[in-house]
């Protein structure tokens, strides 16, 4: 690293205008980039332009119901949020598990996003609390919901002169989980992962969103099993169901990981543990 | 006072903590060079051409280096000469090494390595072993593929089965393992005037590794000096393969007259170093109904891999631990070495006997099970005590402490027969034992050598042929050095291994630097205190056997010199305080046609218990307690054979769980990185109960046996009996993922 030089704005607008330019690579945490950079990128390599310095976009902002973060927030960030543990619960639960503390401490919400991996574990959780990216180029902003940013593994619409700026959503005081299952117990890629969102009002189950994580080139909604929940009192019968259906939803493929069968399984079990409350096994 | 025995501290601890020690890839020399590889991208091929002439006119490239410029043999020596150092018409597996290309920077030699064009006729490979085996028409090795077959005849096993009241057949397979040593391979080769090569490095056989380059660079053992640097862990990764690695940096160095470096990286040394051997079992045991094993029959079946590398003797050791530690009177074991269109396949921790064991102790648990009979009490009976007889013939005469390893576990763990436990957990054994040292597979080599110099000022150092690889063999030797000579240990150093210090050591392998090198020392401290109790003697004026060493003293009843007054009058004297030790181990046997023999000089043995804890729904394996017990004849450093104990027991689990190394379908290795090949880290690390047994072995230094290895051979075997005896669910395929598991809990 020491030995390329980098280009270290400490304006977003110094940022943009940097990024307009020709074969250079934003970087945040590294923690995705750096591992793969000389492969990728071997032949040319990209003059990598350091986020760190832009101040403003470290932030985690509240205003009335509506929290945005700033794509340089740190998953352990996150984890420590004590705002963020009661307003978007599967968020922190998702950035707890996700890589070690030395990863966690580096690895940035941005980054996570704009990677676009199916297994990134910060995803189904934004999935479940409907947020907003807001994307900024030297050409102006715009926004879009985090379901229409991805277009495949490691694919998005993100421009290659634009950053994501901001990923805001609405406070949710409902309940949520996020669960996965991965081959070790730290330092793993999810082989499967589910978030939820949802309210109870007097025992029935109601505005409820389903994510699923590494079951699909994207992460996904699972809408039939959500409109099937809705209105429902959560009792055995109805969690069967409703596992039955989720694996209906998931399209999992077999590969280094894990096999689709088991993936597609385990969609169901997490759905049903996550809604009984079981909390992630160690 | 006494060392030995102690629980002294690891001198190089603090330092390796704290990031510090002197590896290979460290160091700088005035007008260093850089090598790197150009590697088949092909299974098995034709080299057509290598166009030499446009990668030499590259920017910074300084040489590149093919077949044709080896001076010498192109071969690395090891048992059979069939590996080449550098490929000739034929490449056999992806990532075999074609070329040599130096430039003054490692980026750019690797950049071309990496993008160099090649003409390779492909040819069909194969992959799989009982394809390969006998094959018609594809011949990687000889006429049949095999480059070893092995096997043990006793008694009289088909007879012996129509008597049995269950008999069990199966087939188990196990996978590679990567050895994931933390310091991936690493040399730099230094040539002199004189026409000398120093070869410095990562490595555990610094002999081996100056027979290749002597070999392929046709010059006398007197002029290639070895040195090893400090090896960031190996495992077995680093015992024949650096031998090929520092060829390829020689070669140049002694063409180009500059120091050359060559440095793999992660995924280079993933795909085209040695690994675990893959391997096919097919086990048929029979009991009477009273839980006596009475016949066993095996058929095992090893993946060498394109090149014979060590298969043969990796073979050796697995036949000869096939049935376990166990009696018994009737046996059949067939094992062969197959050759592939994969990397050649090596020495890793327990060589060849963790795949076989988790066949043999699989079954037994079986056996037991189907006898409705526990699994410790099915053990009990037919495990081996003195007196007894191995498969192989050999009358144990002392130091067998396996059924004191098997109380030792069930004392401490607290263990019941059909004890209460919460739903999915389970308890597994799997007791084992290790035959120490090279045994008759590599007799030739059971020699070693040390010099201990006591200097003037009563600081000694001392030299060995065995090498440090993170087990602590420095402080060990150390405690048995200042023992011998009666110094404070704070006053014994070892100076870096050095084919220059001492004669051709062997390798450091098969648990053997404890027992080899501290009895070579201790020949050479008696040497040198026989100096100076002569000296002390007229000193005190008294008889040489009325003298005692004791806590940096010399005395003679109530009569006492310091030592040092001793080794000072020694030096004024012009007597000689430095001397040679030697050590040769007793003689083993082995017939190749009946399978018998004293095969190894002794045992080491093992009982481990795994308790884990299975999710129903996801066939998740949380791994609660291990407790683990060995008899090591005598633990000279305790916190240090506990430490092999963890460190074995965790890369065990590894093996027992997650990892799973694959290949795709024209023999590549698919996941050579470490996010894509799983191995425990320190979070999956479950509580590890260490036990030392200790039955002493006259003829080690101090009653010590090696037993480095035996820590990870049972552990895949304890953990599948405890997977049964949680949920039911038996495997037979390492690794046990929740995904199999999870079938298994679904097909029931």
């Amino acid at each position: 690293m020491t030995k390329y030089k980098t280009i270290n704005p400490t304006t977003l607008d110094e940022a943009l205008e940097t990024l307009n330019g020709c074969n250079v690579m934003p970087i945040a945490g590294g923690t995705d980039l750096l591992v793969k950079f000389y492969e990728v990128y071997g032949k040319s390599l990209p003059k990598l332009v350091v986020l760190d310095g832009l101040i403003p976009l470290h932030e985690i902002k509240t205003e009335n119901d509506r929290i945005s973060l700033g794509p340089l927030v740190t998953f352990s960030e996150i984890e420590n949020s004590p705002e963020l543990r009661k307003a978007a619960p599967q968020l922190v639960q998702a950035a707890s598990v996700a890589g070690s503390v030395q990863i966690r401490n580096r690895a940035t919400i941005g980054g996570n996003i704009a990677n676009g991996s199916p297994s990134g574990d910060l995803i189904p959780p934004l999935y479940v609390l409907n947020a907003e990216l807001e994307l900024s180029s030297v050409n102006g902003r715009r926004s879009i919901p985090i379901d229409k940013f991805f277009k495949g593994p490691g694919i998005t619409v993100l421009e290659k002169n634009e950053l994501i700026t901001s990923i805001s959503f609405d406070k949710t005081f409902e309940n949520g989980f996020f669960l996965r299952l991965a081959t070790r117990k730290a330092l793993a890629i999810s082989k499967v992962s589910v978030a939820a969102n949802y309210s109870m009002q007097n025992g029935t189950i109601t505005n409820v969103r389903i994510a699923l994580g590494a079951v699909a080139p994207t992460v996904i909604r699972a809408p039939r099993t959500e409109e099937y929940l809705s209105g429902k009192e959560l009792n055995d019968n109805v969690l069967s169901t409703a596992a039955k259906l989720i694996k209906e939803e998931a399209k999992p493929i077999s590969d280094i990981r894990s096999i689709a069968d088991y993936r597609r399984e385990m969609v169901g079990v997490l759905l049903k543990r996550g809604l009984n409350g079981i909390p992630q096994s160690e | 006072m006494s060392v030995v025995g102690k629980r002294v501290q690891r001198p190089e601890s603090i330092t390796r903590v704290k990031g510090g020690g002197l590896f290979a890839d460290d160091s700088k020399y005035h007008g260093m060079l850089h090598a790197a590889v150009i590697r088949s991208p092909v299974a098995r091929g034709i080299i057509q051409c290598i166009n030499t002439e446009s990668i030499i006119k590259k920017k910074g490239i300084e040489g590149v280096f093919t077949c044709k410029d080896i001076p010498g043999k192109n071969v690395i020596p090891v048992v059979i000469d069939d590996q080449p150092l550098l490929a000739e018409r034929y490449v056999n597996y992806v990532g075999e090494p074609i070329a040599v290309v130096v430039a003054k920077d490692r980026e750019t030699a690797r950049t071309v390595a990496k993008n160099a064009k090649l003409k390779i006729k492909e040819l069909p490979a194969i992959l799989d072993i009982l394809e390969a085996r006998n094959h018609p028409d594809i011949h990687i090795f000889g006429d049949d593929n095999i480059f070893k077959h092995l096997k043990i005849r006793r008694g009289n096993p088909s007879s012996a089965f129509k008597k049995c009241d269950i008999i069990l057949e199966n087939i188990y397979r196990t996978p590679y393992q990567e050895h994931a040593y933390i310091e991936p391979h690493s040399v730099t080769a230094i040539p002199y005037p004189d026409g000398t090569i120093e070869v410095r490095g990562c490595m555990q056989c610094p002999f081996y590794v100056r027979e290749a380059v002597t070999k392929s660079l046709n010059l006398p053992e007197s002029k290639v000096r070895v040195i090893q640097s400090a090896t960031g862990g190996a495992f077995g990764g680093k015992e024949d393969v650096p031998s090929l690695i520092a060829c390829q940096a020689a070669l140049p160095a002694m063409k180009l007259g500059k120091p050359v470096k060559l440095t793999y990286d992660r995924t280079e040394d993933m795909i085209a170093m040695s690994k675990r051997h893959p391997s096919w079992t097919y086990y048929k045991s029979g009991v009477t109904r009273d839980g006596i094993l009475r016949a066993v029959e095996v058929e095992y079946i090893i993946d060498g891999g394109a090149y014979s590398t060590l298969s043969a003797v990796v073979l050796f050791r697995g036949t000869v631990h096939a049935v376990g530690p166990y009696r018994c009177p009737n046996v059949k074991v067939d094992s062969y070495a197959v050759a592939t269109n994969k990397v050649p396949c090596g020495a890793f921790r327990g060589f060849g006997s963790p795949q076989v064991l988790f066949a043999a102790e699989s079954q037994m648990d079986e056996l037991a099970n189907r006898l409705d009979m526990d699994p410790v009490e099915i053990r009990r009976r037919n495990l081996l005590r003195v007196g007894d007889e191995t498969i192989t013939g050999q009358k144990l005469k002392n130091s067998v402490g396996l059924e004191k390893s098997l109380d030792k576990v069930i004392q401490v763990s607290g263990w019941t027969p059909g004890g209460c436990k919460q739903d999915g957990v389970g308890y597994g054994f799997s007791t084992i034992f290790y035959g120490v040292g090279l045994g008759a597979g590599g007799k030739h080599m059971a020699r070693t050598g040390a010099r201990v110099i006591v200097h003037a000022d009563g600081s000694v150092s001392f030299s060995v042929g065995t090498t440090e690889l993170g087990q602590g063999m420095i402080t060990v030797l150390s405690q048995i050095v200042a023992d011998e000579i009666g110094v404070p240990l704070e006053c014994v150093d070892m100076i870096p291994t050095d084919t220059s210090r001492v004669p051709d050591s062997g390798p450091t392998v098969a648990s053997r630097a404890t027992t080899m090198s501290g009895n070579a020392l201790k020949d050479a401290c008696t040497k040198i205190r026989n100096t100076l109790r002569s000296e002390a003697s007229e000193m005190l004026g008294c008889s040489l056997d009325e003298i005692d060493f004791d806590n940096g003293l010399v005395s003679n009843k109530g009569d006492s010199i310091p030592l040092i007054e001793v080794i000072k009058s020694c030096s004024f004297k012009r007597l000689s305080l430095s001397a040679e030790g030697w050590h040769t181990s007793p003689p083993t046997t082995f017939d190749d046609k009946t399978g018998t023999g004293d095969v190894y000089v002794t045992y080491a043995w093992a009982t481990n218990l795994a308790k884990v804890k299975v999710d129903r729904e996801t066939g998740e394996i949380n791994i609660l307690k291990i407790w683990s017990a060995h008899d090591v004849g005598k633990a000279i450093n305790p916190t240090l054979a506990e430490g092999q104990i963890e460190g074995g027991v965790l890369q065990g689990l590894g093996y027992a769980v997650m990892e799973d190394m694959k290949s795709d379908s024209r023999g590549a290795i698919i996941n050579p990185e470490f996010s894509t090949y799983i191995i425990p880290t320190a979070q999956d690390q479950p509580e590890i109960v260490p036990l030392i047994v200790e039955e002493p072995y006259p003829d080690g230094p101090f009653g010590a046996k090696g037993f480095g290895e035996q820590p990870l051979m049972g552990i895949a075997p304890a953990v599948a009996n405890a997977v049964f005896d949680a949920v039911r669910v038996r495997i037979r395929e390492l690794p046990v993922t929740p995904e199999k598991v999870w079938q298994g809990l679904r097909n029931k």
